[in-house]
C-alpha cells in the first residue's frame, strides 16, 4: 500500500523546479544589473549584441513585450516552447498563447507586474498544435515600460505533481477501507461506506458495488457519487441484469478497463468483481479520470482494494457461519473445553510465527500445567522457545515446523527433556488444525520410563540368560503378521538377523516343512480356541544349507483383545536336532533292540518246541514200557528203564529251568498280575511237597499271619519261588527233620521264609547261590540233584516283583531263606 | 466210541498218540500235514481232532481256522496237541478256538482225562 511512497525520479521534480525558479530569479537579476549598467552607460551599445546574443541561445524561453502585451522580442528557445516561429510570435499578443480559462489569471498576473514590476505565475497555454501545456512564466518590468519574461515549461512535472497528491488520495483511500474492513462486520453497511470512501475522500468521482450470491443473484447494491442516476442501473440490477461490463468482469472474473466510454467526461472507469480465492461476492466499479486510467500502478492499487473489500466481504461470511456453527455447536464446544481440560494428557495450542519458525502459545490445558510445573497464565501468549527452551534439543521443534508446514501429523517418540527449571521423559502427538493452529498433546512418562528402565535391565539380564542358553525368541504381532527375533533365532537357521530381512511371519512359514506347518496350523488353533494352554510344536526347519534343522517351537500369547483374539505372542525356538538325532537312533536302536528280542523269544519259542517234542516220545513210551503195554517187563528191565523216565523228567525241568533263565536275560519274560489268596495257595503247595517230604520224613510246619490274605502277583512265579525254596529245604534236611514255612504281613509287602535244619551254607557260599549253575558245593549236585538254576529263578521271578530275598544260615544248624514281594504292585498296574 | 483224527508230523509223537488214543478203545485216523487232514474231514465224521500246530505246509492254527470257516466241520471240538508249551501258549490256542491243550511231552494221566471230557470211551 505504501509503493507509491518509494519516489519515482519524475516525482522529485519538485525541488528541481525551485532550484530552476532560482536559477531564473539569479539570470532576471543578472539581467536587470546589466540593463541598469545600460541605462548608467548607454554608450555601451556593443554590450547590446553581447546581451542579444545571450539572449538568442538561453536555454529557456526568452520574450520581451510592450505595455500592450504584443512581443517585440523572441528567442529560440521560446520559439520551440511554443510551437510557433519568431516571425508568427511577433505578430501575436501574450493573451492568444494562454488558455481561455487563465484569460481572467493572466490579466491579474499582468497587473501585478505593472504595479509591483515583477511576477511569476504558472499558466495553461495552448501550443500551436493546439496541445495544452503549463508554463512558469517570470516576468519583470523594463524601464522602457517594456516587459521581460523567462519561460519554462512545466507540464510534466505538473502533472507527475498531480499525480502524486492523486495516488496520495488513493492511498488514503486504501486506508480508509482498510480501517473499515477491520470495523465493519455487516456487509451492507461495509459496501454503502466503501462506495462513501472511494468518492468522499476524492479518489474516484463515483463508485458503486452489487452484491451477489454465490448463484450470482442480486442480494444489494451501493453506490456514491451517481445519486439519481443510479436508480435505473439499480432497477436493472435488481431484475437480475447486469451491464455488459459486468458480464465480462463475471466471466472473465479480470478487471476491466473502460476508457472514457461517453468520450466527453475525461474520465474511465475500472469493474472487477470482489472476490475472496473463488468465491464472487460482487461487483465494483468506480469512475477513474482519464489521466490515470493506464496507469498500471493506479491498477494495482485498485486492485488491492478490491481484493481487500473481498477478503472483507469473505471474513463476514466466515464469521457469519462461524456465530451460527459456535451457537448450533456451543454445548459440544464447552463438552470439548471440559474435555481439554480433564484430560490427563498434557494439550497445547499454538500459533505459528516468524513463518513458522516459532510458535506461541494459545492454550494450555490444566494436565499441562500439572506436567510442566507452570500455570496457563504464564505461557499464553509467549512463544514456546522462550517457556521451553530445551524444545530445540528435544527434536519437538522441528517436529512443529514439519507438521505446521505438511500438516501430517506426527508422533514424538519417548525423549528426554531438560531445561534450567524442568526435567522429565516427554511423548508427544502433534497435529495441525484446519484452522492452522498447532496442537501437541503429550505425556509425562518419567514414570513409565523409570520402569522401563529397570524392566529393560532385567530384559537386558534376560536376553543375555537368553543368548547363553541359545534360545532362539520370536515376538509375534499376530494380527499384522509382524515379527521380531533374536540373533540366535536366525542363527539356528543358519542365517544372521540382516541376512533374513525383511522380517515377518513369512520368514518362519516359508522355511518350515510343509508336513510340519499343516500341523501347526492345527496346532496353532487349538491353542488360540482355548483348548490348549499353551502353544508347543516340534518342527523342521530349514537350514540355509539346505539341511532341515528339528526345533522345539514353544509360545504364549501375551495380549488378547476384548473378542478373544491373540494381539501379540512371544515364544521361544531351541535346536533340538541333536536330540531328535539322538532320539532317532535311540528309536532305531530300540526297534533293532526289540527285533533282537523277538528273534531272541522266536529262537526260545522254537527252542523249547524242539526240545519238548522229541522228550514227548521219550517220557512217553518210557512211561508206556514201565506201565507194561508193551508186555510185561522183569524188574531187572525196569530198573534202568525208571532211570531213563527220571532223567528224562530231570531233563525236562532242566530245559524248563534253561529257557526261563534265558527268558530272563533276553528281557522277554513277563509278569502276569493276577489276585490270589496267600494262605490257598501255601495250602495248595504243602498239600503236593507232603509226598516228597514223607519219602525223608521231614515234616513241614506252617504258620501263616492271618492279616496277609490276597496280594496281586504273579501266581504262577509265586508257586514257582515257593515250590523252588521248599523243594531245596526237603532236599537239604536230614530224615526225620522240619521244615517250616512261615508267612507274615509286614508293612505292605508279604513275607515269607522257608527254613530247614539241614547242612547250612557257608558265608562265602550265601553270596553265590542265588547265581545260576551254583550250588554252594559242586558235590552236593551229586549227592541231592538239582539243577542249580532254582534259587537264580526265585531271586530273577522275587526282583521281577519289585521284591527281596535273602538267606541267613549256620553250617550244620540249617538255612532260612526269606522273600518278600508287595502285596499291591507298585504303580497299581495288574 | 469215537472217531478221532490226530494230526502230527512226528512219527514216534504219532504212534505214542495213536496208541494213547487207542488204549481207549477209539478209532483212529492219522493225518501228517494240515493238508491232508483238511481233505479227510470232508464226509467224515470226526468227534474229535487232536491237532499238532507245528507243521509243515499250513500250520495247525489255519487248519484250526479253516475247520472253523467250514460249517461241515466247525462243529468239531479241536485239542491242542503241541509241544508250544512256554507261558501263554495255552491261552493262545485256546482262544483261537481249540477246546482244551495237551501240552508235550504228555503227561499221561492228563492226556486221558483231557479226552475223556470230550468223548465217551
Amino acid at each position: 500500500m505504501n509503493k507509491h511512497n518509494n519516489g519515482k525520479g519524475t516525482y522529485v521534480s519538485m525541488p528541481f523546479l525551485k532550484e530552476e525558479r532560482s536559477l531564473i530569479d539569479a539570470i532576471t537579476e543578472r539581467v536587470e544589473r546589466i540593463i541598469e549598467r545600460k541605462q548608467a552607460e548607454d554608450a555601451l551599445k556593443c554590450s547590446e549584441s553581447k546581451f542579444r546574443s545571450y539572449i538568442e541561445n538561453a536555454p529557456y524561453g526568452i520574450f520581451v513585450a510592450d505595455e500592450n502585451g504584443n512581443y517585440v522580442d523572441i528567442n529560440e528557445a521560446a520559439s520551440r516552447i511554443t510551437g510557433y516561429s519568431q516571425a508568427e510570435l511577433l505578430t501575436m499578443n501574450l493573451i492568444d498563447l494562454i488558455s481561455s480559462e487563465d484569460h481572467e489569471k493572466a490579466a491579474e498576473s499582468f497587473e501585478t507586474v505593472v504595479k509591483t514590476g515583477h511576477s511569476t505565475y504558472e499558466l495553461h497555454f495552448e501550443t500551436k498544435d493546439g496541445s495544452k501545456r503549463i508554463w512558469v512564466v517570470n516576468a519583470v518590468k523594463l524601464s522602457d515600460n517594456k516587459f521581460l519574461g523567462f519561460v519554462a515549461d512545466i507540464t510534466e512535472r505538473k502533472h507527475a505533481d498531480e499525480r502524486i497528491q492523486y495516488l496520495n488520495l488513493v492511498l488514503s483511500t486504501i486506508r480508509n477501507v482498510n480501517q473499515l474492513i477491520v470495523m465493519e462486520k455487516n456487509s451492507d453497511v461495509l459496501i454503502q461506506k466503501v462506495c462513501d470512501i472511494l468518492t468522499e475522500n476524492r479518489g474516484y468521482a463515483n463508485a458503486w458495488i452489487v452484491l451477489l450470491d454465490e448463484h450470482g443473484k442480486y442480494i444489494n447494491s451501493a453506490e456514491s457519487g451517481l445519486g439519481k442516476d443510479f436508480t435505473t442501473m439499480r432497477t436493472m440490477l435488481e431484475d437480475g441484469k447486469l451491464t455488459n461490463c459486468g458480464n465480462k468482469v463475471l466471466k472473465t472474473k479480470d478487471m476491466v478497463v473502460t476508457e472514457d466510454p461517453a468520450k466527453d467526461t475525461g474520465r474511465g472507469c475500472y469493474s472487477t468483481c470482489i472476490r475472496h480465492g473463488d468465491n464472487i461476492y460482487g461487483l465494483l466499479t468506480v469512475s477513474v479520470p482519464g489521466s490515470f486510467i493506464k496507469d498500471k500502478e493506479e491498477q494495482d492499487l485498485f486492485r488491492e482494494v478490491v481484493g481487500d473489500i473481498g477478503f472483507a466481504l469473505h471474513s463476514i461470511e466466515v464469521e457469519k457461519k462461524h456465530k451460527l456453527a459456535e451457537q448450533v455447536h456451543i454445548e459440544t464446544e464447552e463438552r470439548f473445553r471440559s474435555l481439554f481440560e480433564n484430560i490427563s494428557s498434557g494439550v497445547a495450542v499454538y500459533t505459528a510465527v516468524d513463518d513458522g519458525k516459532d510458535f506461541i502459545f494459545i492454550d494450555y490445558n490444566r494436565a499441562s500445567e500439572q506436567i510442566d510445573n507452570i500455570s496457563r497464565k504464564e505461557v499464553v501468549g509467549k512463544k514456546v522457545t522462550e517457556v521451553f527452551p530445551g524444545i530445540r534439543d528435544l527434536g519437538l521443534l522441528d517436529v512443529f515446523q514439519r507438521v505446521w508446514k505438511t500438516g501430517k501429523p506426527e508422533h514424538h517418540p519417548i525423549s528426554f527433556y531438560e531445561d534450567e527449571m524442568i526435567t522429565g521423559w516427554r511423548e508427544n502427538y502433534v497435529y495441525k488444525l484446519p484452522s492452522g493452529e498447532l496442537v501437541a498433546v503429550y505425556d509425562d512418562v518419567t514414570g513409565r520410563k523409570q520402569a522401563e528402565a529397570a524392566l529393560q535391565k532385567s530384559e537386558e539380564k534376560l536376553h543375555l540368560a537368553i543368548e547363553g542358553s541359545k534360545i532362539g525368541i520370536w515376538d509375534w504381532m499376530v494380527q499384522t503378521g509382524e515379527m521380531t527375533y533374536n540373533e540366535r533365532w536366525a542363527e539356528i537357521a543358519g542365517y544372521t538377523l540382516d541376512e533374513l530381512e525383511p522380517i515377518s511371519i513369512k520368514t518362519w512359514n516359508q522355511r518350515v516343512h510343509p508336513d510340519d506347518i499343516k500341523r501347526f496350523d492345527k496346532v496353532i488353533k487349538d491353542y488360540f480356541e482355548g483348548r490348549t494352554d499353551f502353544y508347543e510344536l516340534e518342527v523342521r526347519m530349514l537350514h540355509k544349507d539346505g539341511h532341515w534343522v528339528w526345533v522345539l517351537d514353544k509360545g504364549k500369547v501375551t495380549k488378547w483383545d476384548p473378542e478373544g483374539n491373540p494381539i501379540r505372542m512371544i515364544g521361544t525356538h531351541l535346536d533340538i536336532t541333536h536330540r531328535k538325532q539322538v532320539e532317532k537312533a535311540m528309536i532305531h536302536a530300540k526297534l533293532v533292540a526289540e527285533e533282537a528280542n523277538r528273534n531272541k523269544s522266536d529262537f526260545l519259542a522254537n527252542m523249547s518246541h524242539e526240545l519238548r517234542t522229541p522228550m514227548n516220545s521219550v517220557l512217553g513210551f518210557s512211561d508206556l514200557l514201565l506201565m507194561g503195554e508193551y508186555g510185561k517187563m522183569s524188574e531187572k528191565q525196569k530198573k534202568p528203564l525208571e532211570h531213563v523216565h527220571e532223567k528224562g523228567k530231570y531233563l525236562l525241568s532242566l530245559i524248563n529251568a534253561i529257557l526261563d533263565i534265558s527268558k530272563i536275560e533276553a528281557g522277554t519274560m513277563e509278569v502276569y498280575y493276577e489276585r490270589f489268596n496267600v494262605q490257598h495257595v501255601l495250602n495248595d503247595l504243602q498239600t503236593m511237597m507232603i509226598q516228597m517230604a514223607a519219602k525223608k520224613h521231614i515234616t513241614i510246619d506252617m504258620d501263616v499271619d492271618p492279616q496277609l490274605t490276597e496280594i496281586t502277583a504273579d501266581l504262577t512265579k509265586f508257586k514257582e519261588i515257593l515250590y523252588n525254596l521248599m523243594e531245596n529245604a526237603i532236599k537239604f534236611t536230614p530224615e526225620n527233620g522240619l521244615v517250616m514255612i512261615d508267612a507274615i504281613r509286614k508293612d505292605d509287602h508279604a513275607r515269607i521264609s522257608v527254613t530247614d535244619s539241614g547242612i547250612g551254607i557257608t558265608k562265602e557260599d550265601q553270596d553265590r547261590i542265588f547265581e545260576p549253575f551254583i550250588q554252594a558245593d559242586g558235590s552236593t549236585s551229586r549227592r541231592y540233584g538239582g539243577t542249580g538254576l532254582g534259587l537264580n529263578l526265585v531271586k530273577e521271578y522275587v526282583k521281577m516283583h519289585g521284591g527281596s530275598v535273602w538267606v541267613e544260615s549256620e553250617v550244620g544248624k540249617g538255612s532260612t531263606f526269606t522273600f518278600t514281594i508287595p502285596i499291591e504292585p507298585a504303580g497299581g498296574e495288574i | 466210541m469215537a472217531h478221532i483224527l490226530i494230526v502230527e508230523d512226528d512219527p514216534l509223537n504219532m504212534e505214542l498218540a495213536v496208541k494213547l488214543v487207542g488204549m481207549k478203545g477209539h478209532d483212529v485216523s492219522e493225518a501228517i500235514t494240515g493238508e491232508d487232514a483238511l481233505d479227510m474231514v470232508k464226509g467224515s465224521d470226526f468227534d474229535l481232532i487232536l491237532l499238532d500246530i507245528m507243521l509243515p505246509g499250513i500250520d495247525g492254527l489255519e487248519v484250526l481256522a479253516k475247520l472253523q470257516d467250514d460249517p461241515e466241520t466247525a462243529a468239531i471240538p479241536v485239542i491242542a496237541m503241541t509241544a508250544y508249551a512256554m507261558r501263554g501258549d495255552r491261552e493262545r490256542f485256546l482262544n483261537a478256538g481249540c477246546v482244551d491243550y495237551i501240552a508235550k511231552p504228555i503227561d499221561l494221566d492228563e492226556f486221558w482225562r483231557t479226552l475223556a471230557k470230550y468223548v465217551d470211551e
